[in-house]
């Protein structure tokens, strides 16, 4: 019975890191994006 | 047929939100769950469309701008189809189609699916306002709302028609990029959006012909449930000979050259002979078939309204091959 808990526990974990991973990805690709948009927009396009 | 006719319109609480799974939600969502919930295959096509109405567009984007506004785009369409999920979380449930999906399958919450598509709406809407336009923001916005609450919650489970009129929110993607490269609308991209929605009905009347039996027990009204297969083999076979001249007017609108024009005759000519082909199959052969060269048949089409447009791309392919 352990064992599969555990397991449980494990998976998660691991499922969470990669939430909090993809999150941290989504949020950084916006400061990349609104950058990268005032950089188009000041220079006149 | 009756049973979809009395189930239509009402909102089946009987029917299961889906096996949730103690298991499953212990272990919670995985990030592959909330990219399903995106609908992936329905958005490429979105994003396709959308592209070829920034390409298609007589004013050049800068390409950053561009790729800023597909993913408003993409995003959008992806939001709506989550928030699509939840509300259509018990009839998912019990369609063999979409028992799987993360919600009836018990590996998303409701509420998260929920929260999932509308924070990515307002993000998709505001971006494209801030970074591009507020007319192409504005359009994103009408299609999101469209899908949602014209489409998703007031017709789909009422009428046969569910899929006609719903169809114009998928119709949207062009405009919008038109609109996102030039601020201003025009009758081109209004026939590209007319293109679409045209398209639509037979598109989706070809999956419900072989679907039927998983949209009536859902208690969907889908038009093979309520008038029939051979009711619904007709309207496809309207549908794709008046799609023929539609099809058309990118290119005696002056949008495009003669290769897309060609290519329309063609595929055009094609889609009808599916429907014919559809008309004469007494089984599901054909239907599943035409399903899915409809969307072969508007991804050439698009992709030929984007070689026709984009500046120097035929010269370039042309230097390549030589």
């Amino acid at each position: 019975m352990n064992a599969p808990r555990s397991g449980n526990v494990a998976e998660r974990k691991r499922r969470l890191r990669m939430r909090n991973l993809a999150l941290a990805a989504a949020l950084l690709a916006f400061v990349v994006i609104v950058y990268l948009v005032s950089i188009v927009r000041m220079g006149g396009e | 047929m009756a049973d979809g006719l009395q189930m239509a319109g009402v909102r089946n609480e009987t029917l299961s939100s889906g096996a949730m799974s103690p298991h499953a939600m212990s272990l919670g969502a995985s990030v592959g769950d909330f990219v399903q919930l995106l609908k992936p295959r329905v958005m490429s096509l979105v994003v396709f469309t959308g592209l070829i109405g920034i390409v298609a567009a007589p004013v050049p984007m800068h390409p950053v701008l561009a790729a800023v506004a597909i993913l408003c785009i993409a995003v959008a369409a992806g939001a709506a189809g989550a928030i699509n999920m939840w509300y259509d979380r018990d009839i998912d449930a019990v369609m063999t189609r979409t028992c799987a999906r993360p919600i009836p399958a018990g590996r998303v919450e409701p509420s998260e699916a929920l929260t999932f598509g509308v924070v990515l709406s307002l993000f998709a809407v505001a971006l494209m306002g801030l970074a591009i336009n507020w007319l192409a923001a504005g359009l994103l916005a009408a299609a999101t709302l469209f899908y949602v609450f014209v489409y998703t919650i007031w017709l789909k489970r009422r009428t046969p028609q569910n899929i006609v009129i719903g169809g114009a929110a998928g119709a949207f993607p062009p405009m919008i990029g038109w609109a996102a490269a030039t601020g201003s609308l025009g009758i081109e991209p209004i026939m590209l959006f007319l293109l679409i929605f045209m398209w639509t009905p037979p598109h989706f009347w070809a999956l419900a012909l072989y679907r039927a039996n998983d949209y009536a027990r859902a208690g969907v009204p889908m038009l093979p449930v309520v008038a029939g297969a051979r009711a619904t083999k007709l309207q496809m076979l309207v549908y794709t000979v008046a799609l023929l001249p539609i099809a058309f007017a990118p290119w005696y609108l002056g949008m495009t050259g003669p290769l897309y024009g060609v290519a329309a005759l063609v595929l055009g000519l094609m889609f009808v002979a599916a429907a014919v082909a559809v008309w004469f199959d007494a089984g599901e052969r054909s239907a599943r078939r035409m399903f899915g060269f409809s969307i072969l048949y508007l991804f050439l089409l698009f992709a030929m309204i984007g070689l026709d447009r984009a500046p120097g791309l035929i010269a370039l392919l042309r230097d390549a091959a030589a």
